[in-house]
C-alpha cells in the first residue's frame, strides 16, 4: 500500500517534470529583456527616431529624431541629435544639438549619423538648404564642445558641409554616411539628379550617389557620381552607400527598374560603383522583380568579414520581405535569398542589417510579429541547413513603442539597442529607446 | 485655572518675542523639473542674488545629477556683489535628500548644508563653486528662473563666470530672521491670543476683587 502512494508520487512528479519540459519546448524564443531607456516626449528630447544609433568606444549611444526640437519647422518640429550615456547601470539622454529652420536649417535628420576621422559626428538632413523654392537637404557635421560644459544642456557646434542645390547635385539626402581612407565622404540622395528621370510621376529625379571632398580652406565641394535613370539600375535610393577595400561603392534602391512594389514604381536594385579614369562606372547587381527575390530595398547593405553583402527587401517573397546576400564569385556576384518571412514573423523590414561576432543577423521591421503587428526586432542564425528565425521582441505599440524604421546597435555583451519610430500610443507617440538583454 | 490662563498667555507672548531658531531669510521657488542646470565644478560659477534680513544658518539648493552620484560639499560664498566672498567663504557638507528622476534619466535632489554665516540686511550674492561629488561629476545647480518663489525681492538676479546673465537658480537662505523682520500672520495671531488672554484674566482678577 505504502509502495503504491511512492509509486502515484513519483508518477505526479514525472509528469510534472514532463510537462514543464514540454512547455520549455513550445515555449517562443522570448526570454530577453526588453527595456525602455527612453521615452520620446516630442520636446527637447525629439520626436520620432527613424536612423538607428551609433556606439562610441565608450559605450555611448548616438542618434538622430527626424522631429521634435524646441524649433517649430513643420508643425513637429526641425529634429534633433541625442546622444545616449550610460552611468553604471543606468542611463541618461542628452540633446547634443536642436536643428532649426535659421538661415534654411538643415533640418529633419532621417538618417544615422557617424564618426568622422576627427572625432565629429556627420549626418544628413532630408530638410533644409533653400534651392529651387524649397528646401532640398543638406550635409552637416557636430563637433564636440572643446572643454567640459557650463551646463547640462550641452549643445555640440553645428558646421554645414553642403546644402544640396537639387538638378544634378541632388536632393533629399534619406541616406547615412560613409568615409573613405582619404576622408572624402560619400552617401546618396533620393532625389533630383537626372531631372528626366521620374520613377515616380510628377517626382523630379531619380536621385544620386554623391562624394565630398574636402578643400584645402575646410570648405567640402559636392561631385556627382552617378545620377539613376529608373531603368534596370534602379532609382530612388534611401540607403548610404558602403565601401571594400579597392574603393568601389555598393547601394540599393527602392524603386525603379520592374516589378510591382510601391505601386508599380519598381522593385529596385543593388549597384556597385567603380572608379574608372576620371568618372564612376554603374553596374546593377541585381534587379528585384518583387516576386521570391523580394523588393523595394530601404535599408542598406552591410559588409562581413569574407566580403560578403547582407541586406533586407521590405516587399516580395511571402509578401513580408526577405534577407538577402550576394557573394563574389570570380568577378561577378551570386545573388540568394538567405530568408523568406512568413506568418507572425517580421513584415516590411526598412533597416539595415547588423552583424555579430557569431556572424548572427539582426534587423527590424515596420509591421510584424506576434503582438498585434507593430513591428520587430529579429536575429537570424547560420546553421548547415540554413538560416533560423528569433523573435526578440515583438512591439504592440504600448510602452514599448512601435514601427521601427532604424537598424540596431549591439555591444560587446551582445545586448542590443535600438528605437522605435512610434509609441508609446496614444500619448507621446514619438518613439522610444529600447535595450534587449539576451 | 488662573495659573494655567497665565502660562498660557506668557508663553504665546514669548514665542512671539523670541526669534525662530532657523527659518526661511530668502527663498526662490522651488525646484523645476527640466534639464536646465548649471554646473558648479570644474571652474565653472553661479552667483544669484537675494534680499535677507537675519543671521544665515545654511542653505538648501537643487542640484541635478548623474543617477547615483551623491554631493559631498561646495563652496559657498555670500557677498555684496556678483561672485563677491566679502562676507562668507567657505567649503560647506552638503546632506542630499529627496531626490527623483527626470524624464531624460538625470537625478533631481535637494541639497542642504548648515554653517554659521554672516549677518545680512539688505541685499547680497550667493556663490556655489567648487560642487564635490562621489566619484568627481559634474554638479548641475537646478534653473527655475525664481518660478514660485515667496520672498521679497524675489526672483534672483543671477550670472555664470564665463556667460553672464542666465535664469536664477532653485534655492532658500536658512537663519534667524533680524529685529526687524515682519512677523507672519501666524505669528500676529499667537500674539493676538495672548494678549487677549492677558487682558482676560485682569478683568477676571477685577471682577472677583469688586465682589
Amino acid at each position: 500500500m505504502a509502495r503504491s502512494k511512492q509509486s502515484r508520487v513519483f508518477t505526479i512528479i514525472r509528469g510534472l517534470l514532463l510537462f514543464v519540459l514540454a512547455m520549455a519546448a513550445v515555449r517562443p524564443s522570448q526570454a530577453q529583456t526588453f527595456t525602455v531607456l527612453h521615452t520620446f516626449m516630442g520636446g527637447a528630447d525629439g520626436a520620432g527616431p527613424a536612423a538607428g544609433l551609433t556606439r562610441d568606444a565608450a559605450g555611448n549611444f548616438y542618434g538622430t529624431t527626424i522631429d521634435g526640437g524646441s524649433d517649430t519647422c513643420s508643425a513637429s518640429g526641425c529634429g534633433t541629435v541625442y546622444k545616449l550615456v550610460r552611468h553604471g547601470s543606468s542611463w541618461v539622454l542628452n540633446t547634443i544639438y536642436e536643428f532649426t529652420s535659421t538661415n534654411h536649417g538643415p533640418f529633419n535628420p532621417a538618417a544615422r549619423i557617424i564618426f568622422g576621422p576627427d572625432g565629429s559626428l556627420y549626418g544628413t538632413t532630408v530638410n533644409g538648404g533653400y534651392c529651387n523654392g524649397q528646401w532640398c537637404g543638406a550635409v552637416f557635421k557636430l563637433q564636440p564642445p572643446a572643454t567640459f560644459c557650463r551646463s547640462v544642456m550641452c549643445p555640440w557646434t553645428l558646421t554645414l558641409l553642403h546644402q544640396f542645390a537639387g538638378g544634378d547635385d541632388g536632393a533629399f539626402p534619406y541616406s547615412d554616411l560613409v568615409f573613405d581612407p582619404s576622408g572624402n565622404i560619400y552617401g546618396t540622395t533620393s532625389g533630383d539628379g537626372d531631372s528626366s528621370c521620374m520613377v515616380i510621376p510628377g517626382v523630379s529625379g531619380c536621385g544620386t550617389v554623391f562624394e565630398l571632398t574636402r578643400n584645402a580652406d575646410g570648405t567640402w565641394t559636392n561631385h556627382t557620381l552617378y545620377e539613376f535613370q529608373g531603368g534596370s539600375d534602379g532609382g530612388r535610393p534611401f540607403a548610404g552607400v558602403v565601401l571594400d577595400q579597392t574603393g568601389n561603392l555598393y547601394g540599393v534602391t527602392a524603386y525603379g527598374g520592374i516589378g510591382p512594389c510601391n505601386n508599380n514604381f519598381g522593385c529596385g536594385s543593388v549597384f556597385e560603383l567603380s572608379p574608372s579614369g576620371s568618372g564612376w562606372v554603374e553596374a546593377t547587381l541585381h534587379q528585384f522583380t518583387g516576386g521570391a527575390d523580394g523588393g523595394a530595398p530601404f535599408g542598406g547593405l552591410m559588409f562581413d568579414h569574407m566580403g560578403n553583402l547582407y541586406g533586407a527587401a521590405s516587399y516580395g517573397g511571402a509578401g513580408l520581405g526577405t534577407v538577402y546576400e550576394l557573394t563574389p564569385n570570380q568577378g561577378s556576384w551570386n545573388f540568394n535569398v538567405i530568408y523568406t518571412f512568413t506568418g507572425t514573423q517580421a513584415d516590411g523590414p526598412e533597416s539595415a542589417l547588423m552583424m555579430d561576432a557569431a556572424g548572427n543577423l539582426y534587423g527590424t521591421s515596420v509591421a510584424g510579429g506576434n503582438n498585434q503587428g507593430f513591428g520587430t526586432v529579429y536575429k537570424l542564425t547560420p546553421s548547415a541547413s540554413g538560416w533560423s528565425y528569433t523573435s526578440l521582441h515583438d512591439f504592440d505599440l504600448g510602452n514599448d513603442g512601435g514601427l521601427l524604421y532604424g537598424s540596431v546597435a549591439l555591444d560587446a555583451n551582445g545586448n542590443v539597442f535600438g528605437v522605435t519610430g512610434s509609441g508609446p500610443y496614444p500619448f507621446p507617440d514619438d518613439g522610444v529607446l529600447f535595450e534587449i538583454t539576451p | 485655572m488662573k495659573l494655567r490662563f497665565a502660562v498660557f498667555a506668557i508663553a504665546s507672548m514669548a514665542l512671539v518675542a523670541a526669534p525662530a531658531v532657523a527659518d526661511i531669510l530668502y527663498d526662490n521657488g522651488p525646484v523645476l523639473n527640466t534639464q536646465s542646470a548649471w554646473t558648479i565644478n570644474f571652474g565653472f560659477r553661479v552667483t544669484d542674488s537675494l534680499v535677507a534680513n537675519g543671521t544665515v544658518q545654511g542653505l538648501q539648493f537643487w542640484a541635478l545629477l548623474l543617477p547615483g552620484d551623491i554631493v559631498q560639499s561646495v563652496e559657498v560664498l555670500i557677498g555684496s556683489s556678483p561672485f563677491g566672498n566679502d562676507l562668507f567663504d567657505s567649503v560647506v557638507s552638503i546632506t542630499q535628500s529627496n531626490c527623483f528622476t527626470n524624464l531624460y534619466g538625470y537625478n533631481l535632489c535637494e541639497e542642504s548644508g548648515s554653517f554659521s554665516g554672516p549677518a545680512l540686511n539688505g541685499s547680497y550674492w550667493l556663490t556655489l563653486q567648487n560642487g564635490v561629488v562621489n566619484d568627481g561629476d559634474p554638479v548641475y545647480w537646478n534653473e527655475n528662473s525664481g518660478a514660485g518663489c515667496q520672498s521679497p525681492g524675489c526672483p534672483s538676479q543671477a550670472q555664470e563666470n564665463q556667460l553672464g546673465t542666465i535664469p536664477s537658480e532653485a534655492f532658500s537662505i536658512i537663519g534667524s530672521p533680524g529685529t526687524n523682520t515682519t512677523p507672519e500672520p501666524a505669528s500676529f495671531v499667537l500674539f493676538a491670543s495672548g494678549a487677549l488672554a492677558i487682558v482676560g484674566l485682569l478683568r477676571r482678577k477685577g471682577g472677583n476683587g469688586l465682589q
